[in-house]
């Protein structure tokens, strides 16, 4: 059987890890790589810990004698947080650079949970298997807790307000609404299923095995971002929003949308 | 009467009526403004000498009230001769607060920041002279402001172009509208800290960038058609005019560069 891309580009990712020096005491494989999913616009995302924070010319040295050409960094270069982008074998190759400290931080403060709870260990001191194992509890006051957060913001506002902006001057107050909306719902539903919410790329994909959604979820959130009339697509969101929520335990923010985002709907006919 | 002229009309009638727990009530938004037409609420700051009352207690009817930070921060609707009043109930202390952290470059998100647009162009409708005062803390856009927004709404534009995109996978519409969003907001900051005038809300935007001196061509045109195109390269087209407007801080240079050599690629 051929290869798959996902199998080339972990094997391209094992030599990365294999030349790095003993400084590299974590190596964690993330993205679509990790997941089995690559396509052909997919790159390699490693994430690498060392004991001590790296100077950015460091990371650059490290990454050089790891085999990756073309260096290049991206992102702020003003964060201790290093990033140096090149090729191996033509293929790209993007590497995270953390001290174990900064790790631990950016751990604490909830960053970066999808791509660890889907990481792959090249290399490791144990780090990453303590860090699924905390993701790996979803307890219900989480699930409450993330819920309960996302469904904040609808209500307390009459929601004849949402009418605002569907005048046609209002086009990226408009788009800003729908996006925040969809990423609610998206939050909403993640938490339900307990799973740490991924980035919004290929979604239709990171949807397609939850239990736990509103029909044809991913379909919808497209269709609602296509509508070109602003009343169509606010209603298209709206229902998509209450949809959810009915799907959500009740709490006082959920229980609030459940009856705002109904007479929001009504306002919208 | 105009509509703006019954809105502040009725605006002021419930102010009177108001308890004077609130010593400073400014109105805000298009009915400050004027141009509110059929769509248009009544928003309001109401500012309380100690903390912000139940008015619903003091029986003022309410459509709905809440409360937040420990009962320092109250959200008031209420229904009044079929108008909507929306209004914001704060203490003395957190306008301060707000105004201090705008004024000192540590408050500059959209969100936050915008509160300066608002109160710059409120009319009070009740005031015992603070918010005079405060108006006259914003008359001038400190110029440190300009550089710290630049530099700020700069960041995302420094990804590099394999990682922006890898949002055009199809079925990603979300992923990339998002982006997008991001991008014609932080375009946005970008032009109104470049003429030194407070951002406001982005609804309603071709007439809020009117009369800007400094800013891309067609700028309000060519949101729209970004917006509707969801379009990448027309919205990085737009991010990297802006930049070259902007001045030569680090992290701009650097931006301007990847916003450059993606739409090399893109094209």
């Amino acid at each position: 059987m051929a290869a798959t891309r996902s199998d080339e580009l972990l094997a391209l990712a094992q030599r990365v890890a294999y030349a790095l020096p003993p400084e590299a005491i974590e190596v964690v494989l993330t993205g679509s790589v990790s997941r089995g999913v690559a396509d052909d616009v997919s790159d390699i995302e490693m994430l690498v810990v060392t004991e001590d924070l790296l100077s950015r010319e460091e990371a650059f040295e490290l990454a050089r004698r790891a085999g990756l050409e073309e260096r290049d960094s991206w992102g702020d270069p003003s964060t201790p947080t290093r990033r140096v982008f090149g090729y191996l074998d033509t293929q790209p190759v993007e590497t995270i650079w953390w001290s174990r400290e900064l790790a631990e931080e950016l751990f604490a403060s909830g960053g970066s949970a999808e791509a660890l709870a889907n990481g792959v260990a090249l290399r490791t001191s144990g780090l990453l298997a303590r860090w699924q194992e905390r993701l790996a509890e979803y307890p219900d006051a989480l699930v409450a807790e993330r819920v309960e957060k996302a469904a904040e913001r609808w209500g307390g506002f009459a929601p004849a307000g949402l009418l605002t902006i569907t005048r046609p001057d209002c086009t990226l107050t408009r788009m800003e609404w729908l996006v925040d909306s969809a990423q609610r719902v998206l939050a909403i539903v993640f938490a339900l299923n307990r799973i740490h919410q991924p980035t919004a790329k290929r979604l239709a994909a990171r949807l397609e095995p939850l239990a736990l959604k509103p029909e044809r979820l991913a379909e919808r959130i497209d269709e609602a971002l296509a509508e070109r009339d602003p009343r169509g697509a606010l209603r298209l969101m709206t229902e998509l929003q209450l949809d959810t929520v009915r799907l959500a335990p009740s709490g006082p923010n959920v229980d609030r949308a459940r009856t705002w985002l109904a007479e929001g709907l009504e306002a919208l006919e | 009467m105009t509509r703006t002229d019954e809105l502040r009309a009725l605006a002021q009638r419930f102010v009177l009526a108001l308890p004077d727990d609130f010593d400073e009530a400014l109105l805000t938004g298009s009915v400050s403004r004027g141009d509110a037409d059929e769509l248009s609420d009544i928003e309001m700051l109401l500012v309380a000498r100690d903390i912000p009352p139940q008015l619903s207690a003091l029986g003022i009817e309410m459509w709905q009230e809440d409360f937040f930070e420990h009962g320092t921060v109250a959200w008031y609707t209420a229904l009044v001769e079929g108008e909507v009043l929306e209004m914001a109930g704060w203490t003395h202390a957190r306008v301060e607060g707000r105004l201090e952290g705008i004024l000192g470059g540590e408050i500059i998100d959209h969100g936050r920041f915008r509160f300066a647009e608002a109160l710059v162009h409120g009319i009070p409708l009740r005031s015992a002279g603070a918010i005079g005062r405060w108006q006259a803390r914003l008359a001038e856009y400190p110029d440190t402001l300009v550089e710290a927004i630049v530099h700020d709404a700069s960041e995302e534009w420094l990804e590099h172009p394999l990682g922006v995109r890898a949002h055009l996978r199809p079925g990603g519409r979300l992923a990339l509208a998002a982006m997008l969003a991001d991008d014609l907001q932080n375009v946005l900051r970008i032009v109104f800290a470049l003429n030194r005038t407070w951002e406001p809300s982005w609804k309603r935007l071709p007439q809020l960038v009117a009369p800007l001196a400094v800013k891309p061509e067609r700028l309000a045109e060519r949101i729209d058609e970004a917006v509707a195109e969801t379009s990448l390269r027309k919205t990085r087209e737009l991010v990297l005019d802006t930049l070259l407007l902007a001045p030569d801080l680090p992290r701009v240079v650097l931006a301007r560069e990847r916003t450059a050599r993606l739409l090399r690629e893109l094209a």
